[in-house]
């Protein structure tokens, strides 16, 4: 499940994009799972709820 | 509208950003409102063990649910579900106003927390200096509405502020000297990370968290600018986990801790070494502030011009709080060290130039307040300090005393005369009667218009006088 943010500050999309960096070894699974989520839907595969899955 | 009718009464007018949390001042109290959202986060910390640890290490502000509470004012949209109450900082202090230590300290105690919560299942929402408070030379977060609960999945939304006001200013003067204070003062966000990119050179880049932490955090950003993509639903839909958010934190405390400012070397650092004094009459200065703190049993007093601390060790026996306040950024440094190294609670060490104190900041201008605004002091230590004030800084001795006047304090003020030889390198940068009201007659003459003088006192070498004076009733 995906919780909304309550954040108040503005995070800014790099800002966090960039923390699959700063995360080391352990973002590659994290990076590798997000551009073949990205290549799946670019290609219009997989199930609807995995490319647009509700909040 | 003027700005007294622009605050909510009692409420504290820098608090407004979290829309669950809100500080107001009652009787010299501090309270905190909260909402519905913040009070489930106050019961999660409080229930915690980690909350008992961070109070009693000194980290974490004492805090409790408030009895006994005053007229509640407004300003929590939504209602007021709790009060909370904090133990009170002794001076409010800002990041513009600390040393590069002082920084880095707040730097590593902001990481610990963020880390420390993570363990206990929690977050922090944001990452300001304006939420750490020095207490002493120690420094203390004071935001308790910060904390609240962990939501596995999202990204540390705190990284980019803790960049933009802790990391990329140590970053500035660690690697560039370049002072950070007027940049913090300048923008109340601090630096962003093209800003921050653009002061660097290609060997900069070179070094250790710099290609990371402000090239790529650039680039991205700028990339993403206009993005409509929700990157925080893909990256939870991608696995992203907390363990990268420890990962980040413990590079950035080991970065962050290694980071050093070594200037060249700062005009007064080695003054008390130089100094033309004579032991005796550096002595006998010393007894007369002894005699003039105890005389005025000071609840609150100001160093101006500290230097590396003697006078203010020395009121710190006597008065419940003094604030040391110098211009050189790396003489107060050092004087923080040393504090820390002591244990003494009672000095706060803050480097700012007196003829540009402070102002209000923020939004309105209220939401960072002046440095008169956070508390007068009932004594003001000014030695070795009118000279710098009237000559360097070009500031006429009548309104200087003025400005202390205008504070309500009581003085104990050195006036070099004309013939010390600090004064005289002084006055040689300037063309002959540039500063005809730097005499000692002016001086005594203004000062007896606006203070009675309780004593006076001319030391050895004939060429410093210091008076003991208190505001005209």
């Amino acid at each position: 499940m995906i919780h909304p943010s309550l954040a108040y500050i503005d995070a800014a999309t790099g800002s966090l994009l960039i923390q699959m960096v700063t995360g080391g070894v352990a973002a590659v699974a994290v990076v590798a799972k997000m551009y073949w989520r990205r290549i799946r839907k670019l290609l219009h595969i997989g199930k609807p709820e995995e490319t647009e899955s509700p909040s | 509208m003027t700005q007294q009718e622009a605050k909510l009464p009692g409420i504290e007018p820098g608090s407004f950003r979290d829309p669950d949390s809100r500080v107001f001042t009652s009787n010299g109290r501090v309270l905190r409102l909260l909402s519905e959202q913040g009070l489930a986060d106050w019961q999660m910390l409080s229930s915690s063990p980690l909350f008992a640890e961070l109070v009693g290490e000194g980290k974490l502000v004492g805090t409790r649910e408030a009895d006994d509470l005053p007229d509640l004012p407004g300003g929590l949209h939504g209602g007021v579900a709790a009060v909370l109450e904090h133990d009170v900082i002794p001076f409010v202090s800002y990041p513009y106003e600390w040393t590069f230590s002082m920084l880095r300290d707040a730097a590593l105690l902001q990481l610990e927390l963020v880390r420390r919560a993570i363990g206990a299942g929690m977050m922090l929402k944001d990452s300001s200096p304006y939420n750490v408070q020095f207490v002493g030379a120690q420094p203390v977060f004071v935001d308790i509405g910060s904390f609240e609960r962990l939501r596995e999945g999202e990204p540390w939304v705190g990284y980019r502020q803790f960049c933009m006001l802790f990391l990329y200013p140590l970053l500035l003067e660690a690697w560039k000297d370049i002072p950070f204070q007027p940049w913090l003062r300048g923008n109340i966000a601090g630096i962003s990370p093209q800003e921050c990119r653009n002061l660097l050179s290609g060997r900069d880049l070179l070094r250790r968290g710099a290609l990371t932490h402000v090239a790529l955090h650039s680039r991205l950003e700028r990339r993403y600018e206009r993005t409509d993509t929700d990157v925080k639903k893909e990256l939870a839909q991608s696995g992203f986990h907390k363990e990268l958010i420890l990962a980040n934190i413990k590079r950035l405390e080991r970065l962050i801790a290694r980071l050093e400012w070594q200037p060249e070397g700062s005009e007064w650092s080695g003054y008390e070494l130089t100094t033309t004094y004579s032991d005796d009459d550096a002595e006998r200065k010393a007894q007369l502030v002894t005699e003039a703190v105890r005389s005025e049993k000071p609840r609150l007093v100001w160093d101006l011009g500290c230097n590396e601390g003697r006078h203010a060790r020395i009121a710190a026996e006597t008065a419940d709080y003094v604030v040391a306040i110098d211009s050189d950024a790396l003489v107060v440094d050092r004087l923080y060290a040393a504090l820390g190294k002591e244990s003494q609670g009672k000095i706060l060490p803050l480097t700012m130039n007196l003829v540009d104190p402070s102002p209000g900041l923020g939004w309105r201008g209220l939401e960072r307040k002046s440095l008169p605004e956070r508390g007068s002091p009932d004594l003001a230590l000014c030695l070795a300090l009118v000279h710098h004030v009237s000559i360097s800084g070009n500031v006429p001795v009548a309104e200087f005393l003025d400005w202390l006047l205008g504070l309500g304090t009581a003085l104990v003020i050195e006036f070099p005369t004309p013939e010390d030889p600090m004064v005289r390198r002084l006055l040689m940068r300037k063309r002959p009667n540039d500063h005809p009201d730097y005499r000692r007659d002016w001086f005594e003459r203004c000062l007896a218009e606006r203070f009675d003088v309780v004593r006076s006192e001319v030391l050895s070498s004939g060429m410093r006088v210091l008076y003991h004076a208190r505001p005209k009733a």
